[in-house]
């Protein structure tokens, strides 16, 4: 194994170990803006991995979508409803059962990540965006136009609920 | 290059102490540029007594911004606090990291570079978020949520602007959409891509006629009211890093960035990026600020139509040339 290879495989685990103390920290902390950061820091610690693992286009559009877009979503919701006093898990009318779902959602990741063939660190092709845009508008075409339809939908429900409100 | 690993890391670390360093020098020189760009228009002489014509006093202004008290309101959350000047300045010196300054001079050839380049600022907007919600105060939340909105509406055309070129040049590597510019920059075959980049960008990087969350009659200072001392100089490092880089960026983008006949690449992108900042600083000097409504008016219901336009029109041209 080479040098470069070694700190490859040294920025992994270290990513990884901020990506596990973010997740933690996000569900153990009290304060809703302290859980959001670490969400935030998670989030940036996996775009670490995706591009340590050759996908640069998914890291960057982890940082795109997710750090970008979503925690800064979250944080904005926070701050309009002004809310970051009360913790939201103790609005959970049934906490046995989100515990369930959730040890049945982490067990198949779990199972799936450990069954499927995964890629080394450093390993990977130069033209993965090709490959992926060509997915998108090929054999994926119709999952991906789906999810279009999906998200246009749930606009125009944000817009309808607004403007129910204001009535 | 094979290094062992604490020689990578302390190269790491000297690769971003001369970032912040570079950084540093150029926001003191831009800030130089703009008071005496704005003393020009104004009719005045701008800054005289330090150094000759004054070309000391940014310098000046900077130790004494190091050496001033550090005050936190007394009410004001700890942790975010300092967070959020961290958060707007790091991304604003990331994203220098892209753009080809020449030849061999850029940093990381990425080959999503130029999805990087729009991607890295969304963090900062976190920063402001935080800076504004932590400082305990009515004028910073209500400047941190007015940059951060404009921040996000204005990145959709931007983004959906940039696409146009990604386009033609058939790449996301910043280093391949200047190479596709060899013949003819991008600012001939699409004119109306690289008016909506300079707009949008100055409305990004929060800058007049665009500066809504800062406006001082309003606002009194935005999201870094609280902030001072050191701290107060990060916002003031981002705010220049990101006018300089989406300056440099656009002249990458639109203005063929290093290419040119007889001088050295880097000497032809410092020009183009200084013409594109000067503009910037004349429209600053010139124009009036919009209303925080107009503003956002502005973002969604003719900017975004008109990038999607531009975006078919793009389409269109590039079919035209048959390439």
């Amino acid at each position: 194994m080479t040098e470069s290879q070694n700190i490859e495989q040294l920025l992994f685990v270290a990513f990884g170990i901020v990506a596990a103390g973010g997740a933690l920290f996000a569900v153990a902390t009290r304060s809703l803006l302290r859980s959001i950061i670490a969400l935030g820091a998670f989030l940036t610690a996996v775009a670490g991995e995706f591009y340590l693992l050759a996908a640069d286009f998914l890291a960057v559009v982890q940082i795109f979508v997710y750090v970008g877009g979503i925690v800064v979503l979250m944080l904005f919701a926070l701050m309009l409803s002004a809310s970051g006093v009360r913790h939201p898990m103790a609005a959970i009318d049934r906490p046995a059962l989100g515990a369930a779902l959730s040890y049945v959602i982490g067990a198949g990741v779990l199972w799936g990540s450990l069954t499927t063939d995964l890629p080394s660190v450093g390993a990977g092709t130069d033209d993965a965006v090709d490959a992926l845009g060509r997915a998108l508008l090929g054999s994926q075409l119709w999952s991906f136009e789906l999810i279009g339809v999906i998200l246009l939908a749930s606009v125009i429900t944000a817009l309808v609920i607004v403007r129910r409100e204001r009535r | 290059m094979e290094m062992s690993l604490p020689l990578t890391f302390a190269a790491g670390l000297l690769w971003g102490a001369a970032a912040f360093t570079i950084v540093g020098a150029l926001t003191a020189g831009l800030v130089l540029a703009e008071r005496k760009v704005s003393a020009r228009i104004q009719g005045r002489v701008g800054p005289m007594h330090t150094g000759p014509h004054g070309a000391l006093q940014t310098i000046a202004d900077m130790i004494k911004l190091v050496m001033k008290e550090d005050v936190r309101p007394a009410r004001a959350d700890a942790t975010a606090f300092r967070l959020g000047p961290l958060l707007v300045a790091v991304p604003a010196i990331l994203s220098l990291a892209v753009i080809p300054f020449g030849a061999p001079l850029v940093m990381r050839d990425l080959n999503v570079g130029v999805l990087y380049f729009l991607a890295i600022p969304g963090v900062t907007v976190i920063g402001l978020l935080l800076a504004g919600w932590a400082s305990y105060d009515n004028y910073s939340f209500l400047g941190g949520l007015r940059s951060s909105a404009q921040f996000i509406s204005y990145e959709i055309p931007r983004s959906l602007t940039v696409v146009t070129v990604v386009m033609l040049a058939g790449s996301l590597s910043t280093v391949d959409v200047l190479d596709a510019q060899a013949t003819v920059p991008y600012a001939v075959l699409l004119p109306f891509s690289f008016f909506l980049y300079c707009v949008t960008s100055l409305a990004e990087i929060n800058r007049l006629p665009f500066d809504m969350p800062e406006a001082e009659s309003e606002l009194v200072a935005g999201y870094h009211t609280e902030y001072s001392g050191f701290r107060w100089a990060l916002f003031f490092l981002a705010e220049y890093a990101g006018f300089f880089a989406a300056a440099a960026f656009g002249a990458v983008l639109f203005l063929g960035g290093g290419n040119g006949p007889l001088l050295p690449p880097i000497v032809w992108l410092a020009v183009k990026t200084a013409a594109l900042l000067f503009i910037g600083m004349w429209i600053r000097f010139t124009l009036p600020r919009f209303r925080a409504d107009q503003l956002m008016r502005l973002a969604w219901k003719v900017f975004l139509p008109a990038s999607l336009a531009n975006l078919v029109l793009a389409a269109l041209i590039m079919r035209a040339l048959g390439s």
